[in-house]
């Protein structure tokens, strides 16, 4: 009976899954359709970068949002860990790669941490509290860089190199993005954490009384999301090698929680899953690349992005209904039938 | 008992002030190891508040705790925990998106042998073990949220048992069990107190408090009133000391009915839960439904009313015709009281009294402007009625004690011109005194021409209040009694099958 079940609750996530799947099979197909020039390497590349950094900072998000919470800064976040490591860089040339990169994620770490304390000791809603530090991270982005980019001819080439080497063929930048995912994959669904983590969104009142650190597992996933934020930073750096501090990850959060809550994680929280976010990515990263291909305007394309994607949260929503009340159904009838 | 016995627990005059209101006033308590101490009282006397003092979860204002002989000052509920001492909460607060199993093993300290990696294979044969003991068939796997809440139930007291337990405090945990789970839980209970586990059981059914407890606490307004030996106190005493007033015994003088069908359901069917389900309901008829849990009583309700999806079958008013839909169900003066009255009937965070208003704006309000005196006025009415318990009737509902949650959402249908009653588990979680208000609500409604269709788990309730009984068995009814055919063992035999005639505790 236990495995009949199990693989009912498989089937019913490959269902869900299998819908963002064939949706992105869709936008291929028109992309590809439209303007030929979508499939040339040189774009899906290009893509590919974009959705590998989406996918590092929305593995974070994602379980940022399973706690109820949500984290609007992750841009300012982004922005700020690659100024400070390219101001490292642009100072001291022969800083070492991996020590850049350390210096990126504590950046990155450090403001999670203030979006934690916020949120949890200082109990100020993570939608507010993260809206205050959007901007002030943000404005802090220009203080510390005092208005002034990053040239390219400052970022070292090794961080370049990320973006399109690797030992073993593919970019470390995509190497990143999985093992961003797989990690929050891992920790979801095979750890103990992971599950308080699930709980804590899923009923907060009965996460305290169940004695789990509420405060602390709240911190503890805005800290996550800001230690991405900060290697999404690197990425970043790596892929435009120019760090302007109005530009570096401004509007990210937009596609990252756009990402996410298509990949089905539940905004109220309690539910959703890397796979989701991975394949919500990807379709983010295809739709805003193809809209740009076939020469869609600019003021049509975010007109365009909003509409689809509150046309797929909605039918998306409507399916889900239709299978947990199936679902739902199932369970019952085998109750009652034994 | 008897002999010495050292004391697990002592409280020692525990105070605990709400703002201006005084919940518990220099309350003493003792519990020894070994002992089934029982804690009842009214709604609202205090009762989770102290059980909730003592898990920690709660901070107490003035006084002292000690727990194995030594003073515990307020520390983290985690600490608490960990030193043995577990509480069921009277809802069950599971996390509905995670699996039983998972619900089980969220606060497990990972420490066996020296792996960090929690071992999920040993969890789910523990759970497997101790879910088989208490009885339960459903998979560990099952997210918690497809569950039934006696289910749920379960699986918050198997979370419980996984743990090293000195004291287990259980409040309230029969309100919406069966007899038979009643009974499972009742010998889980006694093996845990053999095993010299110390028990504090909270409960208003007083028949059950007796058969259970070695000593029980009688709490009013806060303040400890009596301590019996259960073999030296009776039913009787118990509701005297409780209420401080007699309460008069639900008429069941003439259980007649007019004869004239108001309701009727034919061949009625809703995939999954009620299979073929025909009866009719006379004015002034009480038709109760009873059953096992999961028999598909409330699901019947629920069709009927409309709000479930109905695959074949009819809902024929007499007055109004035929019933489809919910609006039409409304417009034909049908009204539906829900099981799960804190989740769908209430808004937590919102009054009292525009709780209880909120059913009843056509009263209140004209052109849709509010009429804020009218509104206070039936308020109070219902207040008064069902003797909620409350500091002001501008107190938010989520701050109100579990029976008075339930009273308030009971009340607030009442109010209306309702001609067909749907009610479901009418006294769940309701003090002795208020039941019997409930009870007789029931009785004269049912006397004026209201026809009451009741769902009740509680086989007292149930067989007093009924006319006629059907029994329902996997979404079919499984039989129907009337008159002197109505008893607890006809229910029992009927619900659980002939297989288990004659064996009903
Ligand atoms: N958070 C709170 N704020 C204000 N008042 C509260 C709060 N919690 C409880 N109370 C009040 O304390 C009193 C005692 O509540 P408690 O929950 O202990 O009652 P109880 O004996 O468990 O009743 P029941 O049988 O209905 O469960 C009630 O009058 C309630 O209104
Ligand atoms: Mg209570």
């Amino acid at each position: 009976m236990a495995i009949k079940l199990n693989s009912k609750v498989t089937y019913l996530f490959k269902k869900r899954e299998f819908g963002i799947f064939l949706f992105i099979l869709v936008l291929l197909a028109v992309f590809g359709t439209l303007e030929p020039r979508f499939f040339r390497s040189d774009n899906l590349s290009a893509i590919l970068s974009s959705v590998g950094i989406l996918m590092v900072v929305g593995a974070g998000q994602t379980l940022v949002i399973v706690t109820r919470n949500i984290d609007l800064s992750v841009g300012s976040t982004l922005g700020m860990a690659a100024m400070v490591m390219g101001m490292v860089a642009r100072e001291n040339p022969d800083f070492p790669i991996f020590g850049l990169i350390v210096i990126a994620m504590i950046v990155g770490g450090l403001c999670g941490l203030l979006n934690g304390l916020l949120v949890s000791y200082g109990k100020i809603p993570a939608i507010i509290a993260t809206l205050g530090t959007l901007a002030i991270i943000r404005g802090a982005v220009f203080l510390v860089s005092d208005n002034v980019q990053i040239d390219p001819n400052d970022v070292p080439q090794g961080i370049i190199n990320l973006a399109t080497t690797s030992p073993i063929g593919i970019p470390w930048l995509l190497i990143f993005a999985f093992l961003s995912i797989i990690l929050v994959w891992y920790v979801s669904s095979k750890t103990l954490l992971g599950k308080r983590i699930y709980a804590v969104g899923s009923n907060p009142e009965g996460a305290i009384s169940r004695g789990l650190s509420f405060n602390k597992i709240t911190i503890m996933v805005f800290v996550f999301v800001g230690v991405l934020a900060g290697l999404g930073g690197v990425l970043y750096t790596a892929r435009y090698a120019t760090i302007n501090p109005a530009d570096v990850g401004r509007g990210l959060e937009f596609d990252v929680i756009s990402a996410v809550v298509i990949g089905g994680t539940n905004i109220f929280g309690g539910s959703g899953t890397a796979l989701g976010t991975a394949l919500g990515c990807i379709l983010i990263g295809i739709l805003s690349n193809g809209l740009t291909v076939v020469g869609v305007s600019p003021f049509w394309k975010a007109c365009a992005t909003g509409f689809l994607i509150l046309a797929a949260v909605a039918i998306d929503n409507s399916v889900r209904k239709r299978q947990e009340q199936n679902f739902l159904l199932a369970i019952r009838n085998q109750r009652t039938v034994n | 008992m008897g002999g010495f016995t050292i004391n697990v627990l002592e409280c020692k005059s525990v105070s605990k002030w709400y703002g201006d209101a005084a919940v518990l006033k220099s309350v003493d308590f003792d519990l020894a190891q070994n002992e089934i101490h029982a804690i009842v009282g009214e709604n609202g006397a205090g009762k989770s508040t102290l059980v909730k003092i003592i898990s920690g979860l709660v901070p107490v204002d003035v006084g002292t705790i000690k727990f194995e002989g030594s003073d515990r000052t307020f520390s983290n509920i985690r600490e608490i925990q960990n030193s043995g001492v577990a509480l069921i909460h009277q809802e069950p607060r599971l996390f509905p998106d995670l699996s039983v199993l998972e619900n089980v093993c969220v606060d497990y300290q990972v420490r066996d042998g020296k792996s960090k990696r929690f071992n999920w294979k040993k969890a789910e044969g523990e759970t497997k073990e101790l879910l088989a003991q208490l009885g339960c068939s459903f998979s560990v796997h099952s997210p918690v949220k497809a569950l039934s809440v006696a289910d749920q139930q379960m699986v918050d007291m198997v979370s419980a048992l996984r743990k090293k337990l000195k004291l287990l405090i259980v409040d309230e945990p029969t309100a919406s069990l069966t007899p038979s789970e009643v009974a499972r839980l009742f010998e889980t209970i006694r093996k845990l107190n053999a095993s010299g586990v110390a028990i504090i059981f909270i409960g208003h059914r007083l028949e059950e408090v007796l058969q259970l407890s070695d000593r029980i606490t009688v709490l009013k307004d806060g303040e400890v009133v009596a301590v019996k030996k259960t073999s030296e106190t009776t039913e009787d005493e118990l509701i005297r000391l409780m209420v401080g007033r007699n309460i008069s015994a639900s008429s069941t003088d003439s259980k007649t009915s007019s004869g004239q069908t108001s309701l009727k359901v034919s061949n009625l069917e809703s995939p999954g839960y009620v299979a073929d389900v025909s009866f009719e309901v006379n004015r002034g008829e009480i038709l109760g439904i009873g059953g096992l849990v999961g028999a598909g009583r409330s699901e019947l309700l629920e069709t009927i009313f409309g709000l479930r999806k109905r695959s074949a079958g009819e809902v024929i008013s007499t007055k109004h015709g035929s019933i489809k839909k919910v609006k039409r169900a409304i417009s034909s003066g049908i009204a539906l009281v829900p099981e799960d009255r804190a989740h769908n009937g209430l808004f937590l965070n919102r009054s009292i009294n525009e709780n209880l208003v909120i059913t009843n704006l056509k009263l209140t309000s004209r052109g849709g402007k509010r009429n804020f005196g009218k509104e206070r006025e039936i308020g109070q009415e219902l207040i008064e009625k069902f003797r909620v318990k409350l500091s002001s009737a501008t107190q938010l509902v989520r701050e109100l004690s579990g029976g008075n949650q339930q009273k308030v959402s009971l009340a607030k249908w009442l109010k209306q011109e309702i001609e067909i009653l749907l009610i479901d588990e009418p006294s769940r979680g309701v003090d002795v005194g208020s039941k019997s208000e409930i009870h007789q609500f029931l009785n004269n409604s049912a006397k004026d021409g209201m026809s009451i269709i009741m769902v009740s788990s509680d086989m007292r309730e149930l067989i007093e209040l009924s006319h006629r009984i059907i029994v329902m068995r996997n979404g079919r009814i499984a039989g129907e009694l009337s008159g002197s055919e109505i008893s607890e063992e006809a229910v029992l035999r009927l619900a659980s099958g002939l297989a288990t005639a004659g064996k009903g505790h």
